[in-house]
């Protein structure tokens, strides 16, 4: 029988800051992503030098955690129980509850500023928007129908993980940070990619030119079908156009980022140095203090 | 005629709820009637339900001809704008000048 596994156990300590720049060589160290495949069959997760996750490092180890029992490793964690700022911010996001049935500390409970980890299939996503929005409402005390671009932004994300990612579920963290009128939101799957699609139909680009393509109203890696090549474009411009926040997109080797000057929307392309990221990771920065309230209101069709 | 999705539909979220709508309105285009789709209850659509509810009719005519026959009521400016930008990308990119 062919063993697929590089060694039988390894031990990964989680950095001592898990973000989106940390997270190529933690990933590396255990995913072989030439090949797609775990390099060990059980992994044991150190919490002992962990002493700050941002709300895209929680996304990144649950997608990693997802990736590697999908593929027959089993996971266990060593020093987690310690209850450290870092570690009870993950109790509090019911991360040790997926992983472990339990909570560390039975006082723990989901911080007001947070949704919880959540891994949402496509068939749940509308709901799970809805409630998305509807939390986002009443934390900011604006009607839901104010935040519809936001809304928007979602469901083309899920929409997209459907449609090319060849899974179905999206694993996603949101954070309000009222101080600093901002929303953090972290959306992954580890599915095929951005830049295997794109390279279907124009395979001599690199992972940050594929990533770059993607996001250009029109261009799809499904041509003839009913994708039109919309998605990622009309996120760009709702976050960093209209919102002026910021967008962040990670796959394979390829980071994108789009923001805006405040005259034009910026998207800036560049490769990992160290390791790839094996799936797709969005990272939305959203302003709180630019969302513009007439979306609530009616408003007449008229054709240009 | 009036087109109401939320009779019909749960949400216009997907393809397939896009897929339900246009097949609604293609026939009723194609006999000449003037069709009216109501956005009551929807606050915003993405562009997967834009795609086959609408921007399929370029398939079967003309940019012009939609806009005779096609119109929106109870909508939004989210709605409105993601309309009129995927009918003007969608019919230049079919009609180059």
């Amino acid at each position: 029988m062919l063993n697929i596994f590089n060694r039988p156990e390894m031990r990964l300590e989680i950095p001592r800051t898990l973000n989106r720049e940390t997270m190529y060589p933690f990933i590396e160290t255990v995913i072989d992503c030439d090949k797609l495949q775990p390099k060990c069959s059980k992994l044991i997760f150190g919490f002992g030098h962990l002493e700050f996750i941002e709300p895209v490092g929680v996304v990144v180890l649950c997608s990693m955690i997802q990736w590697l029992r999908k593929r027959g490793v089993k996971i266990s964690f060593v020093n987690h129980t310690k209850l450290t700022p870092a570690a009870r911010y993950l109790d509090d996001s019911k991360f040790f509850e997926r992983y472990l049935d339990h909570k560390l500390d039975s006082f723990s409970d989901v911080r007001a500023t947070t949704i919880p980890l959540s891994l949402v299939q496509h068939a749940r996503s509308f709901s799970y928007i809805e409630a998305l929005i509807y939390w986002l409402s009443k934390r900011l005390e604006i009607s839901p129908a104010a935040l519809s671009g936001i809304k928007v932004c979602m469901q083309e994300i899920f929409n997209n993980i459907r449609d090319h990612s060849e899974q179905d579920v999206g694993c996603i963290f949101v954070q309000h940070y009222p101080r600093k009128d901002q929303i953090q939101l972290a959306i992954s799957d580890f599915g095929v990619g951005i830049p295997a699609n794109v390279r279907t139909v124009s395979p001599n680009l690199g992972d940050a030119e594929a990533i770059l393509s993607a996001t250009v109203e029109g261009f799809t890696s499904k041509p003839g079908g009913r994708n039109r090549g919309a998605g990622l474009d009309i996120l760009i411009q709702q976050v960093a156009g209209t919102n002026k926040g910021s967008v962040h997109i990670h796959s394979s080797k390829g980071i994108v980022t789009a923001f805006s000057d405040y005259t034009t929307v910026q998207r800036r392309a560049r490769s990992s140095k160290v390791g790839t990221y094996p799936g797709t990771l969005i990272q939305m920065n959203l302003r709180t203090d630019t969302i513009d309230r007439g979306d609530e209101y009616e408003e007449e069709f008229e054709w240009s | 005629m009036v087109i109401r999705p939320l009779d019909f539909l749960e949400h216009c979220y997907t393809a397939e709820d896009g897929q339900a709508v246009y097949s609604r309105i293609l026939p009723a285009i194609k006999s000449g009637q003037r069709v009216t789709v109501s956005f009551e209850g929807i606050d915003s659509v993405p562009s997967s339900f834009v795609n086959a509810a609408f921007i399929q009719l370029l398939q079967e005519f003309s940019y012009d001809e939609i806009k005779l026959r096609l119109t929106f009521s109870n909508s939004t400016k989210q709605i409105n704008e993601m309309l009129l930008k995927r009918f003007s990308f969608e019919s230049t990119r079919q009609s180059p000048s």
